[in-house]
């Protein structure tokens, strides 16, 4: 399973279910830190390609303006830059307002993006 | 700019009264490295967090209300997210051998928290701060912001792309200000950020 883990936090994928997994802080510093989380970001959508992938961030306790941008960079790649067929969904809280503001900002970005947001 | 004298950017409340209470927290100037100081900025952010969902609370019963569980940390993650974006931008400015200590101030009011920070800055970082500080206060925050996220994807590594001031302005309502202050050095200036947070605005709503 791939994944990637500090003290802080961890993403994993886990391919059999199509779901990355968010948990922890992520306050890294700047774009470079990211690329690895972006890097198995970009695999799993391409791996998924004419199928679906969650990204579940509701066990996400917080995230610095350069995750945002990590998360920005990553749904650019799939709408845009790689204009992948991938029905792609973000799982996050609908009443932690971050998580909520998040989903509605990368909706923005790609309209055809699904949030599920969870109600508790 | 004239290092020479003072210089007012955005919105700037000058000579700040009538504060609640107050927290300042100062960091000397020395050689530690960057990854090291940054380590801290989580430490400082979530110190300035409690200390102030500390005061929501005791404000919120001292007036009879019991305090929602969602509501108080949803303003305990916004005041983290801008201590924390305050100071890792301070802290990447800051000069090793400035000889002036960073520091970051919280007041708090009844209906407003106002964040100051402030760092010193060599010649070549006024001219990038400057230029950023003209750019932001030009353009329309929400155009800016959707425009450095989609500029931003086609960029790998690109850096100050001040996505954190403008997710303070756009997600969580705050505005900013800037006061650049001589020193004694003609090549360098400290400049103090200031963000103000409106308590109404933090809530769960998209």
């Amino acid at each position: 399973m791939p994944e990637i883990s500090s003290e802080k936090y961890t993403v994993s994928y886990v391919q059999e279910n199509a779901v990355v997994t968010c948990q922890g802080s992520l306050l890294l510093n700047g774009a470079p830190a990211y690329k690895p989380i972006l890097d198995l970001l970009k695999a799993a959508a391409k791996e998924q390609e004419n199928g679906q992938l969650s990204v579940d961030i509701t066990q996400l306790k917080f995230m610095n303006s350069s995750a945002i941008n990590m998360m920005t960079k990553f749904i650019m790649y799939v709408s845009d830059i790689e204009a992948l067929s991938l029905d792609l969904h973000i799982k996050a809280h609908e009443k932690v307002a971050w998580q909520a503001r998040l989903c509605f900002n990368l909706q923005r970005l790609m309209p055809d993006l699904k949030t599920d947001l969870e109600a508790s | 700019m004239d290092t020479q004298v003072s210089h007012i950017f955005g919105d700037y409340k000058e000579n700040l009264s009538g504060s609640d209470e107050y927290l300042t927290i100062g960091f000397a100037p020395g050689r530690r490295p960057l990854k090291k100081r940054w380590e801290n900025n989580e430490l400082s952010a979530d110190f300035i967090a409690d200390y102030y969902k500390n005061f929501h609370v005791d404000q919120q019963e001292s007036m009879g209300s019991q305090p929602d569980e969602f509501d108080t940390e949803n303003i305990r993650d916004a005041v983290k997210y801008i201590a924390n974006e305050l100071l890792e931008n301070a802290m990447k400015f800051q000069l090793g051998d400035a000889g002036v200590a960073a520091k970051i101030v919280l007041s708090l009011y009844d209906d407003e928290i106002i964040f100051s920070i402030t760092n010193s800055l060599d010649a070549q970082q006024l001219d990038i701060f400057n230029t950023y500080i003209q750019h932001f206060t030009n353009n329309d925050p929400q155009t800016l912001y959707f425009d450095t996220m989609r500029a931003s994807a086609k960029e790998e590594n690109l850096e100050n792309s001040g996505m954190g001031l403008l997710s303070m302005v756009c997600d969580y309502g705050a505005t900013l200000g800037w006061k650049f202050n001589p020193t004694d050095n003609p090549d360098r200036m400290t400049v103090t950020t200031m963000a103000c947070l409106p308590i109404v605005n933090i809530d769960a709503e998209v």
